[in-house]
């Protein structure tokens, strides 16, 4: 138990920073999901064209790249990104790419008669958008958002080999130290379960909730 | 500062990535191998009527899909030889990796297999077909072929996060990349290969799929 006492602290706070990593990323990857998921269908052949190559950016190589990538190589070009802001931002657009494609996904289920409706009452394309169309493609999102979320919570352990001092560099530091792996390697895991389950409940009973009030059926 | 792009280093070192491109993909294919095992025995466990085998294969499942991969290497790795048990890096490694993404594979067992039609389950009693023939002939045979696409996403997927094995020491591409920057200081050349050879690999593969995907639809 004297192990666990000494290490708690150093955990709790590298486990603060992963929190905090997680959320900045997250909120930045939830609006690039949105705008570029919906810009990708809507904006013209060059939006197209540019936001494609995006997506495919970032979902082609590797995040661990990426983020070794921002941290060696921007200096070079005369950016000087702290370890944490350089991670943070990568993190947030490696994950907004996947977002977006959820959001295109999302947007494809809306019945055509939805559109169609819109036309016919002779909406703008921007409330057609803000109004009928990107509500209903969140709502059949929530669950996908969530797996991206708690995926991008884990992806945030990666950032302890850019010298961020969060929960997995905490760990590793902290065995290390005090030897036990053991204990802390477990002690560890533990707090990123705790950290992610409630993301999976939230949003697995936001989910429940909005498809009951619109009477939509079961998940497939 | 200063940008020079320097082709005769990119030529020093290309052979060298490539070779350990080689390795990582070795690493993916028998980390694959692993997770299809693993992940049919999984999703069987958790198909078993049987509470006490299907609950433990549940709190598994979401365990490791709620923790970092990194920090279960870091776990495997370090903690393994305290309890007496020493893998090399590389197996530990694939092992490792195999497991995680053998739950990830489950998920598309359970549905490709839930997604045969039960008349298929029905017909073959009716038939007294013996189990191991059910599995064998009627339901696998049908409920692979769907799967395929979800499966091939995952090897992608898993293809990507090979080069966290170089925080345990494991000299595939990145681990290897690192070493050479760490001697030339040419982080951009390096990183920047590295970061093509993966997209150069996983895009055209994720469009065969997506191929795959649409062929499967319409037949």
């Amino acid at each position: 138990m004297d192990i666990v006492q000494a290490v708690i602290p150093a955990l709790l706070k590298g486990a603060g920073i992963t929190l905090q990593t997680a959320i900045q990323a997250g909120l930045l990857a939830i609006l690039i999901s949105v705008v570029v998921g919906v810009f990708r269908d809507v904006g013209g052949r060059s939006v197209h064209f540019v936001l494609t190559v995006y997506v495919e950016f970032f979902r082609g190589s590797s995040a661990f790249v990426q983020v070794y990538w921002v941290f060696f190589v921007l200096p070079l070009f005369g950016l000087r990104l702290s370890a944490i802001l350089a991670g943070t931002l990568v993190l947030g657009l490696n994950a907004g790419a996947y977002g977006s494609e959820i959001m295109r996904g999302a947007l494809r289920a809306v019945p055509p008669g939805q559109r169609e409706a819109c036309v016919a009452l002779n909406l703008s394309q921007w409330s057609a958008l803000t109004r009928i169309l990107i509500p209903q493609a969140l709502t059949r999102a929530i669950i996908p958002f969530g797996n991206l979320l708690i995926d991008l919570l884990k992806g945030t352990a990666l950032l302890s080999s850019i010298t961020v001092t969060e929960l997995a560099f905490a760990g590793r530091q902290s065995a290390s130290a005090n030897g036990s792996p053991l204990i802390i390697f477990s002690l560890v895991l533990l707090i990123y379960l705790v950290l992610a389950a409630p993301i999976a409940w939230t949003t697995k009973l936001m989910d429940q909730r909005v498809r009951r009030k619109l009477n939509i059926g079961r998940a497939p | 500062m200063s940008i020079d792009w320097d082709w005769a280093y990119v030529f020093e070192i290309l052979p060298e990535l490539l070779r350990a491109t080689l390795i990582t993909i070795r690493i993916s294919l028998l980390g694959f191998a692993v997770a299809l095992v693993a992940g049919l025995l999984i999703a069987m466990a958790r198909m078993n009527r049987n509470w006490v085998i299907s609950q433990p294969a549940l709190f598994f499942v979401e365990f490791v899909r709620l923790t970092p991969l990194l920090v279960q290497l870091f776990f495997a790795f370090y903690v393994l030889p305290v309890l007496g048990v020493s893998l090399p890096a590389e197996p530990t490694g694939v092992v490792v990796i195999g497991l995680h993404y053998a739950t990830y594979a489950s998920e598309v067992f359970r549905s490709g297999i839930r997604a045969v039609a039960t008349g298929q389950w029905e017909a073959s009693i009716a038939l007294s077909l013996p189990t191991f023939a059910v599995w064998r002939r009627v339901i696998l045979p049908q409920a692979i072929r769907p799967m395929i696409p979800a499966l091939g996403n995952y090897l992608i997927q898993m293809f990507k996060d090979v080069p966290l094995l170089s925080t345990i020491t494991v000299y595939e591409l990145l681990g290897t990349a690192n070493l050479i920057a760490g001697s030339s200081f040419r982080y951009l050349e390096t990183l920047t290969l590295v970061g093509l050879i993966f997209l150069l690999l996983s895009y055209p593969s994720s469009l065969l799929i997506r191929y795959l995907e649409i062929r499967l639809e319409k037949s």
